[in-house]
C-alpha cells in the first residue's frame, strides 16, 4: 500500500480549474519530484497535501489514514497532519531569530522547555548552522535562509517533507549544497520527500520518482 | 547649482523653518530654570501631569485593543459584510473627538446631576478653581449648592433631564470617560495601520505557522508580532493626539496639563510658564518615539495599502460570526451612529440660521484646509524623495511631534508675531503655517513607503533619456506616486479640517475656523447651532474621503480588468 495516496483530487479557483482529477501514489521514504511549468498546479498540489488548501473533490490518504475526503467530509487541519514544508522564498518570520524559529516548532510539539536548547542546537547542527541561534533572517545569506527553513521543517519531525521550488533562487554552488543536504536528511531521518520544480535538471541525482503535471493534470509518472 | 540641489535645499529649509524653528526658538528664548523647578514642586501640576499621562496611555491602550481586534476580525475571518464594515469603522476618525464628547454628554442627558445650576464657562471656571485651589469634586459639590461661581457663570439654555434610557446615574466628568470618548474617536488610526500591515504579510509566512499551530495561535504568535511596529506606531500617534487634546478634556471637565498650558497662555499670557509646562509632555513623547524607533528599526512607519483583501485564516461558526458582527456593530454604533444621530436630533435641522451665524467659518475652514493640504504636498514630496533612507532625517522628521500642540502654538506666535513677520501673525497664514508645522511629519511618513516602491531605475531611465530633473519629477515620479499623493492630501485635509488645539491659540482677527466656532458656540450654550455645524464639518470631511476611496477602487477595477 502506498504511503501517500491522492485519488481524483481537483481544485478550482474562481471557477478556473487548477488541479484536475489528479491521482498519485508515493512510497514511504522516497524522494519524488513533481515537474511542471509555472501555473501548472504543482504548488496547489503540495498545499492540498499539507492541508493549507482544501480540495473541491477527491481523497487524500497518508499512511493509511484519510486526511481529506470530499465524500466523507473529512478534512484534517494542517497542524494535525504532521507535514513539514519548505516554502518558496522560505517564508521565515522576520521577528524571530534562528533559535526562535526552531523553538516555535518544538513548543508546538509540546517539547518541555528544558529540552529545547539541546534540540535547537541539534537541528542547527544538522544544517551546519551551529552558533547562529541569535541570527535573524535579515542577517542570513540566501543559502543560510534556505537551510534554516529546512531546519524549521525538520524540527517538526514530519512524516512528509514538502519542498516548493527549492532550487529556484539558488546559484549552482548553493543548489548542489542543498541537494546534498536533502540527501543527508533522507538518509538519516528516512522522511518521505516531495518537491516541485519547473526545471528537469533539478530531478537528476535526487529524485527516485517523478511526475509531470500540465494544466492541472498528471500526464506522466514513473521511476527515475 | 542644479535645480535638483536647489530643490533639496528649499525642501529641508522649509521644513526647518516651518516645523522645527517655532518650537526650538520658543524653548530656547523663554528658558527659565525656576519655572521648571516650580512644576516639580507643585503637587497640583504633578496631579495634572499624571492625569494627562493616564489619558494618553489609557487612550492608546484602548485604541490598540479596539483597533487590533477589529482589524483581525475583518482581515482574517470570514465574517460577512467585510468591505462595508471596513469603511463604516473608519467614520469615527472623521468626527472630531470633542464633537463625540458633546454628543455623548447629550446622549446621557448632560448635567442632569446638576440640573438646577448654571453652567460655568469652563475656561473661567478652571482659572477660578486654580486660584482658589478648588478641586473638581469640590467644585461639583459646591455647584450643587449653587453657592459658587455664580459671578463667572454663563447662562445656559434649559438643561436636559436624565433620559429614560439611562438606567442609573452616570458621572461622565472624569478621566475614564475621557479615555473612552477619545478612544472611540481615534481607534481607527490603529485599525487602519494594523489592517494594511496584516494584508501585506507574505501569505507563506502564515502558512508556515499554520502547519504547526491552530489559526488563532498562528495569528497570535506570527501575524501580530510581525505587525507590532505598525500597532506601536498607531498607539504612539494616538498618544500624541490624546495628550495634545484640548476639546475632550475641556468638555469632560478633566484637568490636564494641556488645558493648564492653554489657561496660562490665554489667562495670564505667561508664555514662559506655559512652555515649561509642556516640557514633561514633550519628554514623554520623545521617550515613546525613541522606544518605537528602537523596536521598529528600519521598517516603514506606514505601509502601502494592499489592493487585495485579507486572507481568511479563521473560519467562524454561526455563533462566532454573530458575536463578531455584534461587537463590530456595537463599536460602530457607539463611535459613529450615536454621535451623528444625537447631533442630528439636537440640530433641529436648523440649517439656515446656522449658516447665517457661521457660514464664514465653514468657508474659512474649507479654504484653509484645501490650501494647506495642497501646499503641504510640496515639501513632503521632496523631503520624502531626497532623504529616502537617511537615518538622521528620520529623527528630524519626527522631532516636531515631540512638542504638544499647545507648545507649537506658542512657538508659532513667538516666531511670527514680530516686526517683519507680523503680517503672517495677523492673517490666516499663521494658521496655515501652524497646520503645515503640525502635519508635515504625518504627510512625509505617509509618502515614504509609496516612494520606496518606485525603483531608482525608473527615475534613472528618465534622466538617461535626456529629461531634466524637474521633467523627470513631473512626468515620471509624480504620476507614479499619484496614489500616495492623494492619500497624503486626504490625511492632511482631514487633519486640517478637524484641527482645534492650534486654532484656538492662533486664530487671527476675523478668521475663525469651523471647529473653533463650534467649540465656542458649544461653550456659550448654543447647542443647536453647534450641532448643525458639527454635521457640516463631518460631511465636509466625509465627502472627499468617499470620493477618494471611490476613485481608488475604480482605478483598482480598471487595473484588474486591463490585466485580464
Amino acid at each position: 500500500m502506498a504511503y501517500i495516496e491522492l485519488k481524483e483530487v481537483s481544485k478550482a479557483f474562481a471557477g478556473k480549474s487548477v488541479v484536475k482529477d489528479v491521482s498519485l501514489e508515493i512510497e514511504r521514504s522516497t524522494v519524488t519530484g513533481i515537474m511542471g511549468r509555472s501555473g501548472s498546479g504543482k504548488t496547489t498540489l503540495l498545499r492540498m497535501l499539507s492541508g493549507l488548501e482544501t480540495p473541491d473533490y477527491g481523497e487524500i490518504t497518508i499512511d493509511g489514514v484519510k486526511v481529506f475526503s470530499s465524500k466523507e467530509k473529512i478534512n484534517v487541519a494542517p497542524e494535525k497532519r504532521n507535514v513539514g514544508m519548505v516554502f518558496q522564498e522560505y517564508a521565515l518570520w522576520p521577528h524571530m531569530n534562528a533559535g526562535q524559529h526552531i523553538a516555535f516548532v518544538l513548543e508546538a510539539k509540546k517539547i518541555p522547555s528544558k529540552k529545547r536548547p539541546a534540540l535547537i542546537k541539534k537541528y542547527l547542527a544538522l544544517i551546519r548552522m551551529e552558533g547562529r541561534e541569535t541570527s535573524y533572517p535579515g542577517q542570513l545569506s540566501g543559502g543560510e535562509k534556505q537551510r534554516l527553513a529546512l531546519a524549521r521543517a525538520l524540527a517538526q519531525e514530519p512524516r512528509i517533507l514538502l519542498l516548493d521550488e527549492p532550487f529556484s533562487s539558488l546559484d549552482k554552488e548553493l543548489k548542489e549544497g542543498f541537494r546534498e543536504e536533502i540527501k543527508r536528511v533522507r538518509e538519516t531521518l528516512e522522511t518521505t520527500i516531495l518537491y516541485v520544480t519547473h526545471n528537469s535538471e533539478d530531478l537528476e541525482g535526487l529524485a527516485d520518482n517523478m511526475a509531470r503535471i500540465e494544466k492541472g493534470k498528471i500526464i506522466m509518472q514513473g521511476r527515475l | 547649482m542644479s535645480s535638483r540641489s536647489w530643490l533639496k535645499i528649499i525642501a529641508i529649509t522649509s521644513f526647518l523653518i516651518l516645523s522645527v524653528l517655532p518650537v526650538a526658538y520658543m524653548y530656547v528664548s523663554s528658558f527659565n530654570l525656576s519655572r521648571y523647578t516650580w512644576i516639580f514642586e507643585d503637587v497640583r501640576q504633578q496631579h495634572m501631569f499624571e492625569t494627562t499621562m493616564i489619558l494618553g496611555l489609557g487612550t492608546a491602550l484602548l485604541c490598540i485593543l479596539l483597533g487590533v481586534s477589529i482589524a483581525v476580525l475583518l482581515e482574517y475571518t470570514d465574517i460577512p459584510f467585510k468591505s462595508c464594515l471596513s469603511v463604516l469603522v473608519i467614520v469615527s476618525l472623521l468626527i472630531p473627538p470633542y464633537i463625540m464628547g458633546i454628543s455623548f454628554l447629550s446622549f446621557i442627558g448632560k448635567n442632569w446631576v446638576t440640573s438646577e445650576i448654571k453652567e460655568p464657562n469652563p475656561e473661567v471656571a478652571s482659572m477660578v478653581r486654580r486660584d482658589r485651589g478648588i478641586t473638581n469634586s469640590a467644585m461639583n459639590a459646591a455647584a450643587l449648592q449653587n453657592t459658587l461661581l455664580n459671578k463667572t457663570a454663563v447662562t445656559m439654555p434649559p438643561v436636559q433631564q436624565k433620559p429614560w434610557y439611562i438606567p442609573y446615574n452616570i458621572d461622565p466628568y472624569n478621566v475614564q470617560w475621557a479615555i473612552v470618548i477619545l478612544s472611540l474617536a481615534l481607534f481607527p488610526i490603529v485599525f487602519l495601520l494594523t489592517s494594511f500591515a496584516l494584508r501585506n504579510i507574505d501569505e507563506r509566512m502564515i502558512d508556515a505557522a499554520l502547519l504547526l499551530r491552530k489559526p488563532l495561535g498562528a495569528i497570535w504568535r506570527v501575524s501580530l508580532p510581525m505587525v507590532l511596529p505598525q500597532i506601536l506606531v498607531g498607539g504612539l500617534i494616538v498618544y500624541i493626539f490624546a495628550i495634545s487634546e484640548l476639546g475632550v478634556p475641556s468638555v469632560m471637565r478633566v484637568d490636564t496639563t494641556t488645558m493648564e498650558v492653554f489657561n496660562h497662555f490665554t489667562g495670564f499670557f505667561d508664555i514662559s510658564q506655559a512652555l515649561a509646562l509642556t516640557v514633561p509632555l514633550a519628554f514623554s513623547i520623545a521617550v515613546l518615539i525613541l522606544a518605537a524607533q528602537l523596536i521598529i528599526g528600519k521598517k516603514p512607519f506606514f505601509t502601502v495599502p494592499s489592493a487585495a483583501e485579507g486572507r481568511v485564516i479563521l473560519k467562524l461558526g454561526k455563533a462566532q460570526k454573530a458575536l463578531g458582527l455584534g461587537y463590530i456593530f456595537a463599536v460602530i454604533a457607539v463611535s459613529s451612529a450615536m454621535p451623528l444621530g444625537i447631533l442630528l436630533y439636537n440640530s433641529g435641522l436648523a440649517v439656515l440660521p446656522a449658516l447665517e451665524k457661521a457660514g464664514d467659518s465653514i468657508l474659512n475652514s474649507l479654504f484653509l484646509s484645501i490650501f494647506c493640504s495642497t501646499l503641504i504636498l510640496v515639501p513632503s514630496f521632496f523631503i520624502a524623495y531626497f532623504y529616502k533612507g537617511v537615518k538622521w532625517m528620520d529623527y528630524l522628521i519626527l522631532a516636531p511631534l515631540i512638542a504638544p500642540s499647545a507648545a507649537l502654538g506658542i512657538g508659532m506666535i513667538g516666531v511670527w508675531n514680530n516686526g517683519y513677520t507680523a503680517f503672517v501673525y495677523g492673517s490666516f497664514l499663521v494658521l496655515a503655517f501652524g497646520y503645515l508645522a503640525r502635519f508635515l511629519p504625518f504627510t512625509i511618513k505617509t509618502l515614504e513607503p509609496f516612494m520606496a516602491q518606485v525603483p531608482a531605475s525608473v527615475e534613472e531611465s528618465g534622466r538617461l533619456a535626456g529629461a531634466s530633473f524637474t521633467k523627470t519629477v513631473s512626468g515620471i515620479l509624480a504620476p507614479l506616486l499619484k496614489p500616495g499623493l492623494l492619500t497624503a492630501w486626504l490625511i492632511a485635509f482631514i487633519l486640517c479640517m478637524r484641527e482645534l488645539d492650534l486654532s484656538v491659540m492662533l486664530t487671527p482677527p476675523g478668521f475663525q475656523t469651523l471647529p473653533n466656532r463650534i467649540f465656542t458656540l458649544y461653550h456659550y450654550g448654543d447647542i443647536r447651532t453647534s450641532s448643525v455645524l458639527s454635521l457640516f464639518l463631518v460631511a465636509i470631511v466625509v465627502v472627499p474621503y468617499i470620493a477618494i476611496v471611490f476613485m481608488s477602487n475604480a482605478s483598482k477595477w480598471h487595473t484588474s480588468n486591463s490585466k485580464k
